[in-house]
Parts: structure tokens; sequence; C-alpha cells
């Protein structure tokens, strides 16, 4: 048992180890030194989880491992202190796991970044601090997760922090989740006005002994939280906003992990949410308008990474509205299905751009299926993933929530299954507008055959990422050309009109001509629409 | 002898100083005296047993109930810690500062040092009021030769407020003294009386008016955010660091024990009062464009909000005022010497002379980001624990009150980002030249935050020490 518990431990302290170990070496390591640490460390946690998931037992229940007293007073005793259980491990393996697979995939995307080391350890920090917020055993300690994430996606958004744009945009990141904080810090301070606790066993205990004013305060407060961080309405436009930051980025926080706390904390505190259906109904409610606004959204977006953000908004809204209805693994299943697909998707887009110099804008994408065959397969398969085809796990998480609505309420199902469809489009017109037809790019023909270089690379590393293999020489090979400038900060995805883009792209362009064939190119979401209709 | 040698120490150390005056030495002088005073205050914590401590107790004149009594029980000793923490840091400063004198500037810093833990110590609420008042003389003239633009006009009204306040509090002492038995000012005394209702309602005010007046919260604060930007570093740093927490201490040894009907009935206004304040000098710290001046408000809110924590008069919420009070003292040295460090560099604390640092300065824009999360109050740091502690503590009074404090939080996190990002973040603007931090900002801010994050991640050993005093003080209200 004190294995265990060592293990336990050792879960978070790895990661929070790498952050201070690189932060501290930062101007000594090379990015790849770097990465390979962090890449390794995430990886041993990953091994503890899994060998404590492997010895948990089911029947036996929950463990929880004391760390350290923490704020002890008269009348009060809060501790650092760790929970074991089906749920914490759950989202271990997917913190531990995806994130390993991301550390890796990073190694080889912010290989020419020169801050590549102060990535890693912000990287690291953030795993520490999503671990702490999944294995926590009492409110508090989550808390200490749920801000340590927000400061994590802070720092990483405005990674580049010479563009004003993503230091806005990180700002805002973090004042919105901070308003969603507001909510969970007044839910603590009233639980613990009631019960004089805040571990979560003996809140679930406690929970009926609340009256019922106070547990419609503490539901709706917790639900605040967990808008402002899985971005729900009315805190959810930060996410598109956060596409600022390194791609891996987007995959590893605003797509499989940290935006998923919000699911999290419901799911955790599910007895006192049990206990009120008001706020199920409104927390259904939300996640439906979500899901269905989000995906709305989604089809009229042209930058890559923002149509995947909006998509995420959207999943989460699923999840959420699955929440509402109790479907509590569901929701869960369908937060592991995410954590997997919707990463996929991000590091292919992430490839994409890296093959393209940058270039985020799908009007000027298109017909790349040839020249980044694997970015081209695995996009696919994410893509079919998400759309909820059969076989794939979309399929079943998604059609699980679908049945839950069915018996729930008539209403809300239908209106799940029209976003059904309204993901399925905005994720095939991505696709198409992507891989099929013919480019529609201002690169020149000097410049291309070293983007294909690059581009069938960026998707072998995809694989790589993916399956654990090292990324390969030809990758340095590619970028010895001057074939892979660092444009992605110059092409920023969050404001700025298009000409703008044009002129930082390519001071000698022809403006004019690029911007009739953007004219042009605005009709596209209406062609696409027509043909699938057609057919 | 504690007393004794906490006395002695700072102030014959100024005493040399301004004999002596010897310029090139008088920083190192002074920083060995204050750590001299630090060493002597960590013995005494190492051998504090969790009762209060009686130093010293002389009759001095007898005719006006002025007794020399010194001592400290959980909350004082926490404010002597505080103060000798502090000093050294405010001192080291000095390195960076090139101010004209040094000898008499580090006079005035150490004879502001004696003062303050004499107040600290004392146990006889006129010996507590001399010692208060003559803090105000050497910051008086550290303002008044050493300040910046119009510094005669704010250093005045500064003076006057200050003032004004004080013999506010020295009628409400004598007063007090003319309803007891016999002419004792003492505050086992006076904490004795058992006011009635009706004049503890009004002595409530004249009492805490000084306090008030010094901590400040609103609308007693007009001369806060003028005399911090005006005043040089050190002299802001010590009253920010140090000063508004006589304030505090004030509250929590005069006017809880001897008018708490007067507490009872006024705390709601005081605690409106004070969050009107917080959440009023976060609005404002958003629109400042001078580093320090966004400090200065910055310092405003926080101080409404530990004020607030303090007045919801029960264990979480003054324990929680009194941690928070420490981490703001921790805190204000790392922003007010982050602009120190900053304000060398370019020239000037104004924020658009700033921007784009980081591209020359990475180290120092790393030590800012983590004196931030200090700031925005993060869990794992020093400030978080006092915050949750003091909402806690509102909770319990009011809710809405709370949430109004709790909503402070965002406030926080939306200037603080501003600040840094107009300081650090963006293109390098100005392409000037500069040095990344020194050693010496190392060895100041890393210490810092090192203090922050361990009291932050194990809050136990001030925690410990405040809690007794604060159950024992809670106990004897009625």
């Amino acid at each position: 048992m004190v294995m265990t518990d060592l293990l336990a431990m050792l879960v978070p302290a790895l990661p929070l180890a790498g952050a201070v170990l690189l932060s501290a070496l930062r101007r000594k390591l090379s990015a790849t030194v770097a990465g390979s640490i962090a890449t390794a460390l995430i990886a041993i946690s990953f091994v503890a989880t899994v060998i404590l998931f492997s010895g948990f037992d089911t029947e036996a229940g929950g463990r929880t491992v004391r760390i350290l007293d923490w704020l002890n007073i008269t009348g009060m005793d809060i501790p650092l202190a760790l929970r074991i259980d089906a749920l914490s491990l759950t989202m271990m393996l997917i913190v531990t796991g995806v994130g390993a697979l991301i550390h890796l995939y990073s190694i080889g995307y912010m290989h020419d970044d020169e801050r590549a080391p102060t990535f890693f350890a912000q990287l690291n920090l953030f795993s520490f601090a999503m671990l702490m917020l999944v294995m926590g055993s009492n409110f508090l300690v989550t808390f200490i997760g749920w801000e340590g994430v927000g400061l994590c996606s802070y720092l990483l958004i405005g990674f580049w922090y010479t563009t004003p744009d993503y230091n806005y945009a990180a700002r805002k990141a973090f004042v919105m989740n901070r308003i969603g904080d507001v909510g969970m810090v007044l839910a603590m301070a009233l639980l613990f006005h009631f019960l004089g606790t805040l571990e979560y066993a003996a809140v679930m205990e406690q929970a009926h002994s609340i009256p019922a004013w106070g547990l419609l305060a503490i539901t709706l407060l917790l639900f605040f939280g967990a808008t402002g961080k899985s971005a729900q309405i009315p805190l959810f436009t930060w996410l598109p906003d956060a596409m600022a930051g390194p791609t891996p980025v987007s995959a590893l926080i605003h797509a499989a992990t940290m935006v998923t706390a919000g699911i999290f904390l419901v799911v955790r505190s599910s007895v006192l949410f049990e206990l009120v259906p008001f706020t199920c109904d409104v927390i259904l409610w939300t996640g439906t308008a979500t899901a269905l606004l989000a995906a709305s959204i989604g089809l009229f977006q042209n930058d890559i990474k923002k149509v995947l953000a909006y998509s995420t908004v959207s999943q989460l809204g699923y999840m959420f509205a699955a929440l509402g209805m109790g479907a509590y693994s569901a929701a869960m299943f369908h937060v592991t299905t995410h954590a997997f697909f919707k990463a996929l998707l991000f590091l292919a887009a992430g490839s994409v751009i890296h093959a393209l110099g940058g270039e985020q804008d799908i009007r000027k994408m298109g017909g790349l299926k040839g020249s980044i065959r694997i970015t081209f397969v695995t996009f696919f398969i994410g893509t079919i993933a998400i759309s909820g085809l059969p076989l794939m796990s979309g399929f079943f998480s998604k059609d699980l929530i679908l049945a839950h609505a069915f018996q729930h309420s008539p209403v809300a199902f239908g209106l799940l299954v029209f976003g059904a469809v309204l993901t399925t489009f905005y994720m095939f017109r991505l696709l198409f507008l992507v891989f099929y037809g013919t480019y529609r790019g201002k690169a020149h023909a000097r410049r291309k055959s070293a983007y294909d270089d690059g581009a069938v690379d960026g998707a072998g590393r995809v694989e790589r990422g993916r399956w654990g293999a090292e990324p390969a020489a030809p990758l340095r090979r590619a970028r010895a050309d001057e074939a892979l400038p660092g444009d992605r900060r110059r092409c920023h995805p969050v404001r700025g009109d298009r000409t703008e883009r044009i002129d930082r792209m390519d001071p000698d362009g022809d403006h004019s001509s690029a911007c009739v064939h953007d004219d042009r190119l605005r009709l596209w979401p209406l062609r696409e629409a027509y043909h699938l209709g057609g057919r | 002898m504690i007393a004794a040698l906490l006395l002695l120490i700072p102030f014959l150390a100024a005493t040399l100083l301004v004999v002596l005056r010897p310029t090139k030495h008088a920083r190192s002088v002074a920083l060995i005296s204050s750590l001299a005073t630090l060493a002597v205050v960590l013995m005494a914590w190492a051998t504090y047993a969790g009762s209060p401590v009686v130093l010293a107790d002389h009759d001095w004149v007898p005719a006006w109930g002025l007794r020399f009594v010194m001592g400290y029980d959980g909350v004082g000793l926490l404010m002597l810690i505080l103060t000798a923490v502090v000093f050294p840091f405010i001192i080291g400063t000095g390195y960076g500062e090139k101010l004209q004198h040094p000898s008499l500037v580090n006079a005035l810093l150490l004879y502001t040092q004696t003062f303050l833990l004499g107040v600290f110590m004392a146990q006889n609420a006129l010996l507590f009021y001399i010692f208060y008042e003559l803090t105000l003389i050497p910051v008086f003239f550290l303002l008044l030769y050493w300040g910046g633009e119009r510094r005669r006009a704010i250093t005045i009204r500064f003076f006057i407020y200050t003032l004004l306040g004080g013999l506010s509090l020295l009628f409400g002492i004598i007063y007090c003294m003319s309803q007891g038995p016999t002419m004792n000012s003492d505050f086992s005394a006076l904490a004795a009386l058992n006011l009635p209702i009706g004049v503890q309602h009004w002595l409530f005010w004249v009492l805490f008016l000084a306090f008030a007046i010094k901590l400040p919260i609103f609308p007693f604060h007009s001369w806060q955010p003028d005399t911090y930007t005006m005043a040089p570093m050190q002299g802001t740093m010590v009253l920010a660091a140090v000063m508004l927490k006589m304030g505090l201490y004030g509250v929590i040894k005069l006017v809880f024990p001897i008018v708490p009907d007067g507490v009872a009935f006024w705390r709601e206004t005081v605690i409106a009062l004070s969050l009107i304040g917080a959440v009023y000098g976060g609005i404002i710290a958003f629109r400042q464009w001078d580093l320090k001046r966004l400090i200065a408000y910055s310092s405003l809110s926080h101080v409404g909000l530990i004020c607030a924590g303090l007045f919801a008069w029960n264990s979480y919420g003054i324990t929680g005022s009194l941690y928070q009070a420490f981490a703001h003292s921790i805190l204000v040295l790392c922003t007010l010497y982050l602009c120190s460090a900053l304000k060398e560099r370019v020239g000037s604390s104004e924020m658009d002379a700033m921007g784009g640092l980081k591209v020359r300065t990475p180290r120092l824009a790393a030590l800012f980001l983590l004196v931030l999360l200090n700031a925005v109050a993060l869990p794992l740091t020093q400030s978080f624990i006092g915050e949750w502690l003091m909402f806690l503590g509102l909770w319990q009074v009011n809710g809405w009150l709370a949430v109004v404090a709790v909503s402070t939080i965002v406030l926080g996190a939306i200037y603080m980002l501003y600040a840094y990002q107009r300081v650090m973040l963006g293109p390098d603007k100005w392409q000037l030249e500069m040095p990344d931090a020194s050693n010496r900002d190392h060895l100041f801010l890393v210490t810092l935050i090192a203090i922050t994050l361990i009291l932050g991640v194990y809050p136990a050993p001030i925690l410990d020490l405040v809690d007794p005093s604060v159950q024992l003080l809670l106990s004897s209200l009625p």
C-alpha cells in the first residue's frame, strides 16, 4: 500500500520536477534534450499511472494519499492530498497518455524555436497542474490545479510574446477563466460554510444535510466555474482566440485536457448535482445550446485551427448535455474519445500548418491530399471519428449521449442530432477545402518542392508522435533549407484582415489578384453545401 | 532583553550614521543592523511557546497612566517578524537607488524601524501612541527631502491626514482612561472597561479613524496614491510594507477589545467601505500608466480586502487578514523592487516607456512573472491562503459581501496581467541596451519569491503562530 502511495505522488511530482529543472537549465539545454527530458518524465508518469490502474481494485473503492498538512487551523483541516479512484485514474490516463504523445510531437514541432526548453518546462508544468486538478482529494487541491492550468494556458497561448495579439488572447483566456473561478471559489466557500470540510468523500456523504437553497447555489456556482474552464456559454469566446498558441498546446490544453476540467468537476461532484434537478436542466440546455451555437459558428470559420476550436466547444457542449441528463459515464466516455480524436486532428492540422510555412487560412489551401498523404490519412481518420461513423470511437461515445437524450428529452435529442449533422458538415468542409480540389495558396514554385518535402515529413511526425518513435533526420534536412521559415509567428490567426496578412506573407505579391481570388472563394461553403445536398 | 535589543540595535546604528556620516558604508552599516535585528526576532520566534510574553514592565509617568510595558503575543510577534524581515530588503534597495546623503536616508529608515518595533511591542495604549506618532517623523523627512515632484504639498497633506487621525486616537485613549477606575492605559486595563453601548458607537470611530487613514480604507485614502508615487522608493516600501500594518495591529489591539459593541454595530459598514476601496482601487489600477502608481492603487485594493477580512471578526477572517498582511508586505516589496529595477534601466517608471523588455531582459521578466503569481493569488502562493481564509470569514458575515470580495480576484488578474504585458511583452519597442537581472536582483527577488512559495505550500509556521492568539482574542469578546 505504501508502494501505491509513492506511485501516486510520483505521477504529479515528475512533471513538476521537469518544469523546475527545465526552467532552471533553459539556457543550457538544446531543444531536443529539453524535449526528451520532458517527454521521458511524463512518459514515466504514464507508466506509473498504468501500474496504478492495473492494480486498482474497483471493489475496494478509492484511496486517499495525504501528502502534507496545508490549511490547518482551529475548525479547518484541508490537507494537500491525492485521491486515487476510477474517475481520477481515467483522467490521469488521458492526461499522461495523450500528454506524453503531444510532448513527443512537440520535440519536432518546436525544434527550431530558440525558447523550446521554456516551452517544455511550461508544458510539464501544465501536466503537473492538470494532474493536481484530477487527483486532488478535496475541492481546494483541485483548485490548485484549476488555477494552475489557467496559468499555463496563459503562458502557452502567449508563448510567442512579441506579437501583441497573442498576448491579448492569452490575457483574455486567463481573465475569462478567472471569471469562472469566482464561481468555483464561492461554491467552495459555501460548501465549507455548510459542511466544514471540502474532502470529496465527506462532502458527498453529507450532501443531503445542505439546505435546498444552498445546494442550488453551490451547484449553479460550480457549473459557472465549469463553463469558464470548459468554454461553455457564456464564457466560451476565449477558446477560439486561444488558438494563438503553438499547435501542440491547442491539442493538449485546448482540446484534450484542460477544457474537460469542467466536465470532470461536475462528475466529481455528481452527488450534489443529482440532488438539484433544476441545475441539471440548466446544464443540459446550456450544453445543447453551446453544442449548436459553436457548431454553427464552426461552419463559417476559415482558419483551420478555429474550426477545430469551435468544434471543441461544440463537443464539450455534448458532454455537458450528457451530464445534464445524468449520463456521467457517457460524458466521461466522450471526454476520453474526444481527447484522442481531437488531439489527432490538431496535430494533423499542425502538420498542415507547418508544411505550408505557417498558413492557417483554409481558403489558401486545397489539394494537399497528394503531397502530404500521411497527414491526410490521419486527418481523415480524425474527421470520421468526430463525425461518428460506425466503428470509430466517436460513434460509440456520441451515440451513447444521443441514446440518453432520446430517453430523456425528445427536443434535446432532435437538437443534438442536428448538431451532429452540423459537426459532420463542418468537418468534411474542412477536409475538402484543405485536402481536395486544387491548391489555392500563394506559394511560388520556387518554394513548392521544399514545402512538399517538409510537409511529408511533418505528417510523418504526426504518425511517429502518435506511435512513439523518434522524429527523423529528414526533418532537419528540410529545415536546413530556408523552406520552413518561422512564419507561423507572422501570420497570426487571431485578428487582422486578410489583405494585411497577404501583405505580410508576400510583400511582392499581386494584391489585387489575391483579393479577387479570395472573393471567389467566399462562395466555397455554399458550393460545398450545394454539392453535399445534391448527392 | 529582547525589547532592549530590538529598540537599541536600530536606534544606535541610526545615531551612529547621523553622527559619523559614513557616505560610502552607510548602506552596509544599516544592512548589518537590520540583519542583527532580524536575528534577534527570529530567536524570539524560536523561543515563543504560544502564550503572551512580557518583556518589560515599568512605571513611567503614573499620573498619566503611561507605563513602559513591552511584550508580544502571536499577532505582535507576527508583526515583529514582518518588520524585521522587510527592512533588510528596504535598505538593500538603496543600492540601486542613487539618493543623496545615503547615511541620512539609512538613519531615517533605521529610526522608523526602531519606532515600528516599539509600536508592535508596546502593551500600553499611551506608549503605543507615542511610538505610533514617532514613526511619522523620520518618514516625514524622508518624503520631504527625498521625494519627487510636488513633494512639499503631498507630504503636508499626508502629514495632516495622519496627524488628524492620530489626535483622534489620542483623544479616544484619554477618554477611555478617564472612564476606568485608575489612570491606567495598559491594553489589558482598557479591554476590561465594558463601556456602555451608546458610548461605544461613537468611540468606535474616534479610535478607528487613525487606523482607517493609516491603512487606508475608502474614503480616507486620498493621500495614498500621490504619496506612494511621489515618495522615494524606499519610503514607499516603508509605507506600504510596514506602516500600514500598524493600522491592522491597532484595530486588533485597541478597537476590538475596547469597543466590541461598536465593532458589532459598524462592522458591516466598515466591510462595505473596505470592499468599495478594494473594487475601486482595482478598477483605477487598470487605468494607470505609471507602474508605481499602479502599485499604489493595487495596494489600496489589497488593503481594502485585508481590512474587510479583519472586520469579518471571526477566526477565519482575522487569521486570513493577518496572513494576507504578511503576504502583502512581501508582495509590495517585490513589485516596488521590480519597479525600482525597471526605473534603473529605463529611467522612468512610466509603462509607455517600456514594452517588449522581455526581449532584452528575459530573466527579469521571469522574476516579474513569478511575482505576478503571488499578486493574483494563485494557489500555492502565500496570498491565496490569506484570501481564501478571508473569503470564508466574510461568508459567515454576509454572502453578498463575500461575492463582492471574491470578484476582486478578477480585477487583480486584469490589471496585473495588463501591466505585465505593457512592461514586458510585445515587440522590442525602444531597442534600448540594458542589462538583464543582476546578482542583486536575483538575490532579492528569488529570496522573496521563495518565502512566498514556501509559505504558500506550507503555511503552518505563520498559521500556528497566529491561530492561538486569534482564538484567545475572540474568546475574550462578549
